[in-house]
């Protein structure tokens, strides 16, 4: 199991224990020096240092082959046992304790990547260079100190520890390498995997931008449509209103009584025009301009828009009954437009006395359902759809006291309010059972769809 | 006494019109200047040809919707030479945002154009007499 990532982790980490090993040589080498200068144990100083400077000369140099091949790194270790092997040479009566943890240290090399069969070997010729420098000193073809009498048995001692180290070294290296490769794979795969989520993420928000803009382009477009229609239908009728008034006041004294009253008809004609187009652009500023969503509270909805209705309220002696209303997922203004406007109209056709106005809520799977109730005259069998439309009128019917009573409006009202109901994912309706006054319904969504 | 001049920029000719009868017939009556485009007006304000001859108005009569750019674009453009001359800004159908970005360029007032021939009037009369609560917004 090699990943392509094992490998380079690899190299990092032997390219960062270079300078380790560098400074430990050199703290080797000053200790020696310094037990020498102090006079604790003559150590050669000239020597060692020598020894010491050219071992580093040999790291920095090869370190990059034996981290290529294998024959390198071999060598590159050969060099290493036979730099070390001189040091222990000059280190005298102290050989023999120094060369096997020295030598246990360099086959801990992080470096050189060698199965168990290369730990094995690097751990024999290890052996075999102190056996030949023990060797050596007992054929007196060097002369160091007075050899030990155990010096040869210290050679044994050496081939075992080194063995055991290199089984140690070949499993741990083996088991962390392991490790390493999985570590790469996983993170590999969770680049990979980030990777793919940033592009979607990327994507999908590029689509969510795209749908915006389309839409505010197209809200843009409809305003400026409803802009130009009121404004050039308004100006005309503004100047019917004008022209009339200008006749007024410079002939109405002498004009015939027909006249005058058709003049005055001309007027409140021009008027009501006017103030559809004025109902219209209000009302389109209410439901057609952006507003952030959030949670709305409806009892807050409600009471905020019983408030301009209150005085109304108050001299026709109505009774409001607000039950306990949720909170939604909505844009505040708008819903109290939606709540202001069916409330106005429960105000406006419920009768002075005994006038009675509910409002309540049920819930039903994720949507909330408030019901505006009122026991004025209720909506004419056959309305109760085209009330919603734009312009829509109910017609005064004779017995219909409520309605002849009622002040004229625009019909635009609950247009806008199922316009505004609709953009919030929901729907409104009405029910009105002869005699029992109307019942208007807005269902909404409780979370954002 | 020579009658205070007064731009008209407007091109619905019956607003022009009742305008230009309010204002002449006013006392002191005012001398009224008329032009149906922004360019026009700008040209105007700048005395340049055709109005070599323009004398600086008193007040300016500003229409919202012209047919080559609106009143906000003419108070940009005009900005040097409208400086210190009170603007009213009139439209058929007033919306805040409009109003809102021809305050900032620096209208001293807007207003909806009356449908009644006394509150035109009244209007008109007020704003050049003064008399008019500014909006307080005008950043001029």
């Amino acid at each position: 199991m090699r990943g392509p990532d094992g490998q380079l982790s690899h190299h990092d980490v032997f390219r960062h224990s270079v300078p380790i090993r560098l400074a430990a040589y050199w703290v080797l080498a000053a200790g020696c020096l310094f037990f020498s200068l102090v006079g604790l144990y003559p150590f050669p100083r000239l020597p060692i240092l020598l020894v010491t400077l050219l071992e580093t000369g040999v790291l920095a140099a090869t370190y990059r082959g034996a981290m290529a091949s294998r024959p390198m790194a071999l060598s590159y270790l050969g060099a290493e046992g036979l730099c070390q092997t001189a040091i222990f040479h000059f280190c005298g009566e102290l050989r023999l304790g120094v060369a096997p943890i020295v030598y246990t240290f360099e086959l801990l090399n992080p470096g050189v990547r060698l199965g168990r069969a290369g730990h094995f070997a690097v751990a024999n010729g290890f052996a075999a260079l102190f056996a030949f420098l023990v060797l050596a000193e007992h054929l007196g073809l060097v002369a160091l100190a007075e050899p030990p009498p155990w010096a040869m048995a210290s050679v044994l001692v050496v081939l075992l520890e080194l063995n055991v180290a290199a089984v140690f070294v070949s499993e741990t290296r083996r088991v962390l390498e392991d490790r390493a490769v999985e570590l790469a794979f996983a993170r590999d795969e969770l680049r990979s995997q980030s990777a793919d989520l940033e592009r979607r993420v990327t994507a999908r928000t590029a689509e969510v931008e795209a749908s915006y803009r389309a839409l505010q382009d197209q809200a843009n477009e409809h305003r400026t449509f409803v802009y130009t229609v009121t404004h050039d239908l308004k100006a005309p009728l503004n100047a019917i209103l004008l022209r009339a008034d200008r006749i007024d006041e410079r002939e109405g004294t002498t004009l015939a009584r027909e006249s005058r009253a058709d003049l005055s008809r001309i007027k409140s004609l021009a008027e009501r025009g006017e103030a559809m187009l004025r109902d219209l652009m209000a009302h389109f500023e209410v439901s057609e301009s952006p507003e952030p969503p959030d949670m709305v509270d409806l009892a807050t909805t409600v009471r905020r828009a019983l408030e301009p209705l209150e005085s109304a309220i108050a001299s026709k002696r109505l009774h409001v009954q607000i039950s306990e209303l949720p909170a939604v997922w909505g844009q505040p203004k708008k819903l109290t437009h939606v709540f202001g406007n069916l409330l106005s109209n429960a105000v406006k056709f419920t009768p002075t006395a005994g006038g009675r106005i509910t409002v309540e809520s049920h819930s039903d799977d994720g949507n909330v359902v408030i019901c505006v109730a009122d026991n004025g005259p209720g909506i004419p069998a056959g309305y109760e759809r085209t009330i919603f439309n734009l312009f829509a009128r109910v017609p005064t019917s004779d017995g219909d006291a409520g309605y002849a009573a009622g002040p004229p409006g625009t019909g635009l009202g609950l247009a806008i309010v199922r316009r505004i109901v609709e953009q919030h994912h929901g729907a409104v309706w009405v029910e009105s059972p002869p005699g029992e006054g109307s019942r208007f319904y807005v269902r909404l969504p409780r979370r954002s769809p | 006494m020579r009658s205070p001049p007064v731009l008209v920029v407007d091109d619905d000719p019956d607003f022009l019109d009742l305008a230009r009868s309010i204002l002449e017939q006013a006392s002191p009556p005012f001398d009224v200047h008329i032009v149906t485009t922004g360019e026009q007006a700008l040209s105007f304000l700048e005395q340049r040809h055709p109005f070599i001859d323009a004398p600086s108005p008193r007040f300016v009569v500003l229409d919202m919707r012209l047919p080559d750019m609106t009143a906000v674009d003419v108070l940009r453009k005009g900005h040097e030479w409208l400086e210190g001359i009170p603007i009213l800004v009139v439209t058929q159908a007033l919306w805040q945002s409009d109003a809102g970005a021809a305050r900032e360029a620096g209208a001293s007032a807007v207003r909806e154009k009356p449908g009644k021939l006394a509150a035109l009037r009244a209007l008109l009369l007020d704003f050049g007499a003064n008399r008019l609560d500014c909006d307080a917004s005008r950043s001029r």
